[in-house]
C-alpha cells in the first residue's frame, strides 16, 4: 500500500462524498473562503431522490403523524431525541442552514420554492401524496395543482414503464374529481423512435421544435384542464424553460410528478450544485474511492485516494466525512460482523442482532432498527470512539451516516444532510478561529 | 354453485396437477381445487432439482431407483421445463472415504449412470467448486422449473376438459356409509361455496393431507420437516453440485436459470402456515454450502424460503433424513372409505409416478381400464426437444414482434409476456395479482425481488384497466410485504443496499408507507 506518488496536495478541508451532505458542506467551505477538495467515489445519492427537499414531514414515526408545520415538529424532536442529528445541530443551526439553502436555490435555475412554516404536498407516480418542504419549480406547480384540485390532465408516455397516468388518477380520483389520465405516443414525434428512457426523453424536451409538436399532440386532449402533469422527465437544467414554454403554448400550468429511480429532479440538483462548486474553485475528484484516512505526520489529516497504479495522498487540516449510509457506501452491514463504518472501520456499537435489524413488515411502523444505527458524534459532529473521545482530530461527519434518525420514515433526509453539512463546516471554522488546525488539538 | 365430477383432486401442487392431467388423459372427468395458488406448498419451495437418484443411492435405494426412472422420463416429456445441466457429487477432505465406493456400488445396482471423474477435470468443468475436492462423480442431475411444470400439467389437463379452481378451500366432507357423498369448498375471494359431488376424491394436499383426512374422518400419520433454501442473485455453476457424503444440511447447490439455489435444512415443525427461517439457520446454510462453493461465503443472497416435506411416519423418533423418501398412496379401505385416496410423501422428481399410482387406484375404483400414458406424451411446451434456457427469453425480447418494454430487468420479462399471463388468468377467472403473475412468469424472482418490476406491473394493470381505484396500490403493498418475508433473513451486504434503496423510494419518494 506504499503510494508511489507522494506529490502531496494540501487543502484546508477535504469533503468526502457528493450527496447532499457533502455538497452542503462544500458550499459552506466556499462561503468561508476555505481551500476545499471534494472526493467522491459514486455520483452520490441525489440522483435516486425526488428533488423535493424534506425537512420533517412525519413525527413521531410511531404514529406516522403527518406534520403540517415542520419547525414545530422539529422542536419536539430536538427536545425528545438528544442523539438525533437535528438535536446535535440545534434548532438555530438547522434554521440557519435551511435558510441559507432556501436563498441559494430560490435564485437558482431550478427555482426552488417553500413556505416559511408549512410543508407542501405533492402527488407521486404511485398516486400517493407526499409532504415536503422545498420544491423545485416543476414540483411546486404539482403542489399547487393538488392543493387547488382544479381540472388536471395527467400525461403518460407510451412505452415508458415507470409511469401510469391511470394509476395516478385512480388513486386520487375520490378527492380530486377533475383529474383525468391520457397517454401519448412520442414515437410519432421523433425522427428515430426509440424505446423511451428518461434521459433521452429529457434531451428531446429541451428542443423547442419537439415541444411545439408535443403541444399540438396534446392540445386535443386538454379539455378543461388548468394543469398538465407529466412524469419528471421535462428536460435537464432547462426544466424551467421547458415548463414555461409548454405552459404558454397550451395555456395551462405544467408540472412534474416524481418517479421511482432514476430521478431527473435529483440529478438536476446534483448537477447544479456540482457546477456551482466547481465554478467557486472547489477541486472536484470523482470516480475513485478514498481508501484510508489518518493523521498526517506533519499535522492535519491525510487521505489516500485509490489510483490505477498507486494511491494519491491528499492532506487537509479538516475532513468532512459525508459518505452516506448503505446505498452511498458509508456504512456496511456484514452477515457475521454487524454494522460498520467503511472508511475508518469503526464498528457501530449496538446491541442489535441481525434478527432485529428489520421489522417483520417492510413498510409498517415505526421503522427498521437498522436505520437508526450510525456513526456516533458529539455536539461538534466529531465522530467518537466508544470511550467518548474523538476518533481523529480534525474529523467531522455529516449526513445520513450519523446515528439516531430514520430519514425515510421521518421524511427528513434532505434537512438532515443540509443541516449537518452546514454545521460540520461551522464547527471547523470555529475551531480554526480558536487556532485549532486538526492535529494540534 | 354445484359441480358433479368423477374425480375431485385436492391440491394444486405438482402432484395434484400431474394427477389431473393423468385423469384427463385416461378420459376421466376431473376437477382440481387448490386452497391458495399453484405450488403453494413443497412444490414451490424446493431446490428445483430433478434428482438423478444419486442423493438417495446409498441410504434409500428404492427412492433412488424411482428417481433414476423418472429423471429419464421427465427429460423426455417435460424438456421445456428442464435444463439438463448435469450434476456432480464431490468429496471433500474429511468426508468418509467408504461413501464413494458405496455410492458407486449402489448406482450400479439401480442403473444410475454415475461416472468417476478426476478431481482436476471436475474443477475444470466447474471452476467455482472447492479446489480441495478429493473425489468427483458425474450424474445426470438436472434443474427443473417447478412452476412451469405445474402450469404445463394443468394446461394439458384443461385442454382435455379438466377444471381448476384456485383459492378454493375444501371446508367439509359429508360421509354416508363408506363414501364421501358431498364436498363443500369455499372460494376465498367471493365467499361463494362450491357443492361438489364426486365419485372419487383424490387428496394430493402435500403436508396438508392430514387436515384433508380429518375432514373425512380419517387419521393420516404425517410428519412435517421444514427445509430452508437460499437463492443467490447470480448463477455460479453450470450444473448441480452435491456433497459426496450421507445427506446433511446445506449440501446441494442447484443452478436455476439466472440464479443458484442452495439448501436445505431439516427441522421438525408443527405449524405449516407460518414458516420462518432464523438468521442462525441462514448462517448454517451459507457456511455449509460454501464448503462446496467457497465463493458462497460472501456472495449476494436475495431470498430465503422454506418448504415442508410431508414425511409419512414409519417409526417414531427416527431422523427425518433417514425416513424413506418414497411416497405413499393410501386407499383408506381400513378407514371404511371406498372413495378417498391420498397420495403424499415423495419428491418433486417422482411427482408423475405418484400421480400415476394414485390415479391407477382411482381409475380401478371407477372401473376405468385405460392405461396411463403420462410417461409417453410430452407436456405442452415440451413437444419439441427444446430445453429451458434463459437465453431464449432474451431472444424473445429482441425478435419481432417485440416483447414490449421490459418490466422485470432482473429476469428479463417483457410486457407482452406479462400481458399473456394476465389474459390467461382473466380467462380462468383467477384473481390477477402480482403474485399470481410471478408464479407463472418468474417476474419478481430476481435481485430486486419485485421492488421495481412490481411497481411497473401494477402500472401496467392500471393502464390495461385490470385494476382500478386504490386496489392496485394495495396489491403492490401486499406483494412487497409477501416478498419481504423471504428477504428479511438475508439482508446484509449488497442485498441490504438494494433493500435500502427500495425503502428510500417507497417511503422517501412515494410516501407509500403513510400517504397523506
Amino acid at each position: 500500500m506504499t503510494p508511489m506518488n507522494r506529490s502531496s496536495r494540501s487543502y484546508d478541508v477535504a469533503v468526502i462524498g457528493c450527496g447532499l451532505a457533502g455538497l452542503s458542506a462544500a458550499r459552506q467551505c466556499v462561503a468561508h473562503g476555505l481551500r476545499t477538495v471534494l472526493l467522491a467515489h459514486t455520483p452520490g445519492s441525489l440522483p435516486y431522490t425526488s428533488g423535493a427537499l424534506d425537512l420533517l414531514g412525519v413525527y413521531p414515526t410511531e404514529t406516522k403523524r403527518f406534520r403540517s408545520n415542520p419547525w414545530e415538529a422539529l422542536s419536539e424532536l430536538i427536545d425528545r431525541e438528544p442523539t438525533h442529528p437535528y438535536a446535535r445541530v440545534g434548532l438555530r443551526g438547522v434554521r440557519a442552514a435551511i435558510h441559507d439553502l432556501e436563498e441559494y436555490l430560490a435564485d437558482s435555475p431550478l427555482q426552488y420554492r417553500h413556505r416559511p412554516n408549512e410543508n407542501m404536498a405533492i402527488i407521486t407516480a404511485a398516486g400517493t401524496v407526499k409532504p415536503s418542504y422545498m420544491l423545485p419549480g416543476s414540483l411546486a406547480s404539482n403542489s399547487l395543482a393538488f392543493e387547488s384540485r382544479r381540472p388536471t390532465l395527467i400525461v403518460a408516455i407510451e412505452g415508458f414503464p415507470n409511469f401510469s397516468s391511470e394509476q395516478v388518477v385512480d388513486n386520487l380520483r375520490d378527492r380530486w374529481p377533475g383529474l383525468r389520465a391520457t397517454r401519448i405516443d412520442l414515437g410519432q414525434l421523433q425522427d428515430k423512435p426509440r424505446r423511451p428512457m428518461a434521459n433521452q426523453l429529457a434531451d428531446e424536451l429541451e428542443k423547442p421544435d419537439f415541444r411545439a409538436r408535443l403541444a399540438e399532440l396534446l392540445r386535443p386532449s386538454l379539455g378543461q384542464a388548468k394543469f398538465l402533469g407529466f412524469p419528471a422527465i421535462l428536460g435537464h437544467d432547462g426544466v424551467a424553460e421547458v415548463c414555461r414554454d409548454l405552459s404558454a403554448r397550451l395555456d395551462v400550468e405544467v408540472f412534474e410528478i416524481p418517479l421511482i429511480s432514476p430521478s431527473l429532479p435529483g440529478q438536476r440538483l446534483q448537477q447544479l450544485m456540482e457546477h456551482d462548486l466547481r465554478a467557486a474553485g472547489v477541486t472536484w475528484l470523482q470516480g475513485a474511492p478514498v481508501t484510508r484516512l489518518e493523521k498526517h505526520p506533519d499535522g492535519g489529516l491525510q487521505l489516500f485516494r485509490k489510483g490505477k497504479v498507486a494511491d494519491t495522498i491528499y492532506r487537509a487540516d479538516h475532513v468532512v466525512l459525508a459518505t452516506g449510509r448503505f446505498v452511498g457506501g458509508g456504512l456496511e452491514a456484514r452477515r457475521d460482523a454487524g454494522v460498520c463504518e467503511t472508511l475508518l472501520g469503526v464498528k457501530i456499537e449496538a446491541t442489535v442482532s441481525r434478527d432485529d435489524w428489520h421489522m417483520s413488515t417492510f413498510l409498517g411502523g415505526p421503522g427498521h432498527l437498522i436505520n437508526r444505527l450510525g456513526l456516533s458524534v458529539d455536539q461538534s459532529l466529531r465522530p467518537l470512539k466508544p470511550d467518548g473521545h474523538p476518533i481523529l482530530p480534525g474529523l467531522v461527519a455529516a449526513g445520513g451516516l450519523l446515528e439516531g434518525h430514520d430519514w425515510v420514515r421521518e421524511k427528513s433526509g434532505a434537512g438532515i444532510s443540509v443541516a449537518t453539512g452546514y454545521a460540520a463546516v461551522h464547527a471547523i471554522v470555529s475551531s480554526r478561529n480558536k487556532g485549532g488546525r486538526g492535529a494540534d488539538k | 354453485m354445484k359441480i358433479q365430477t368423477q374425480v375431485l383432486v385436492i391440491g394444486g401442487g405438482l402432484t395434484g396437477a400431474g394427477a389431473l392431467r393423468d385423469l384427463a388423459m385416461r378420459g376421466i372427468d376431473a376437477v382440481l381445487v387448490e386452497r391458495r395458488d399453484l405450488n403453494a406448498g413443497a412444490s414451490g419451495a424446493n431446490h428445483g432439482l430433478l434428482h438423478s437418484g444419486g442423493r438417495y443411492a446409498v441410504n434409500d435405494p428404492e427412492s433412488a431407483a424411482e428417481c433414476v426412472r423418472e429423471n429419464a422420463i421427465l427429460k423426455r416429456i417435460a424438456s421445456g421445463c428442464i435444463e439438463d445441466c448435469g450434476g456432480l457429487f464431490i468429496g471433500l477432505p474429511g468426508d468418509p472415504d467408504s461413501f464413494a465406493a458405496d455410492f458407486l456400488a449402489s448406482a450400479e445396482r439401480i442403473g444410475l449412470a454415475a461416472t468417476v471423474m478426476d478431481p482436476k477435470d471436475a474443477l475444470e468443468s466447474e471452476p467455482l467448486i472447492n479446489p480441495h475436492l478429493t473425489a468427483a462423480i458425474r450424474v445426470p442431475d438436472a434443474s427443473i422449473n417447478p412452476f412451469m411444470a405445474t402450469v404445463a400439467n394443468l394446461e394439458a389437463a384443461q385442454q382435455l376438459g379438466g377444471q381448476v379452481f384456485f383459492e378454493t378451500q375444501v371446508i367439509s366432507m359429508e360421509r354416508e356409509g363408506g363414501r364421501i357423498v358431498r364436498i363443500e369448498a369455499i372460494q376465498q375471494r367471493t365467499g361463494k361455496v362450491l357443492e361438489i359431488e364426486a365419485d372419487q376424491v383424490l387428496s394430493a394436499a402435500g403436508p396438508w393431507v392430514d387436515q384433508i383426512g380429518a375432514l373425512a374422518g380419517v387419521d393420516i400419520p404425517v410428519a412435517y420437516s421444514k427445509g430452508s433454501l437460499l437463492i443467490t442473485n447470480s448463477r455460479l455453476t453450470d450444473g448441480v453440485i452435491n456433497r459426496l457424503r450421507p445427506p446433511s444440511d446445506g449440501d446441494i447447490v442447484v443452478p436455476g436459470e439466472t440464479v443458484t439455489i442452495t439448501g436445505t435444512t431439516s427441522i421438525r415443525v408443527t405449524n405449516l402456515d407460518h414458516l420462518t427461517t432464523s438468521s442462525a439457520e441462514v448462517d448454517l446454510l451459507v457456511e455449509s454450502a460454501s464448503a462446496l462453493i467457497p465463493r458462497l461465503i460472501d456472495t449476494r443472497f436475495i431470498r430465503v424460503y422454506a418448504g415442508v416435506r410431508p414425511l409419512v411416519l414409519q417409526k417414531d423418533g427416527a431422523d427425518d433424513r433417514k425416513l424413506k423418501r418414497t411416497f405413499s398412496v393410501f386407499d383408506h379401505e381400513d378407514d371404511g372409505l371406498g372413495n378417498l385416496a391420498t397420495v403424499t410423501g415423495g419428491k418433486l422428481t417422482t411427482y408423475r409416478l405418484m400421480a400415476e399410482k394414485a390415479v391407477d387406484l382411482v381409475s380401478e375404483r371407477l372401473g376405468v381400464s385405460v392405461q396411463c400414458t403420462s410417461a409417453e406424451v410430452p407436456l405442452p411446451g415440451s413437444e419439441q426437444d427444446h430445453s429451458l434456457d434463459v437465453a431464449d427469453r432474451l431472444q424473445g425480447l429482441r425478435t419481432p414482434p417485440p416483447g414490449g418494454e421490459v418490466l422485470c430487468e432482473c429476469e428479463m420479462i417483457g410486457r407482452r409476456q406479462v400481458e399473456t399471463v394476465v389474459d390467461q388468468l382473466t380467462l380462468e377467472q383467477h384473481p390477477v395479482t402480482p403474485n399470481a403473475i410471478r408464479l407463472r412468469s418468474r417476474l419478481g424472482m430476481g435481485s430486486c425481488q419485485g421492488g421495481f418490476c412490481g411497481f411497473r406491473t401494477i402500472g401496467m394493470l392500471y393502464e390495461n384497466g385490470v385494476v382500478s381505484g386504490r386496489r392496485g396500490n394495495e396489491m403492490l403493498i401486499e406483494f412487497l410485504e409477501k416478498r419481504w418475508h423471504g428477504i428479511k433473513p438475508v439482508l446484509w451486504g449488497d442485498q441490504l443496499v438494494q433493500e435500502q434503496l427500495l425503502e428510500a423510494i417507497y417511503c422517501g419518494t412515494l410516501n407509500i408507507d403513510g400517504a397523506l
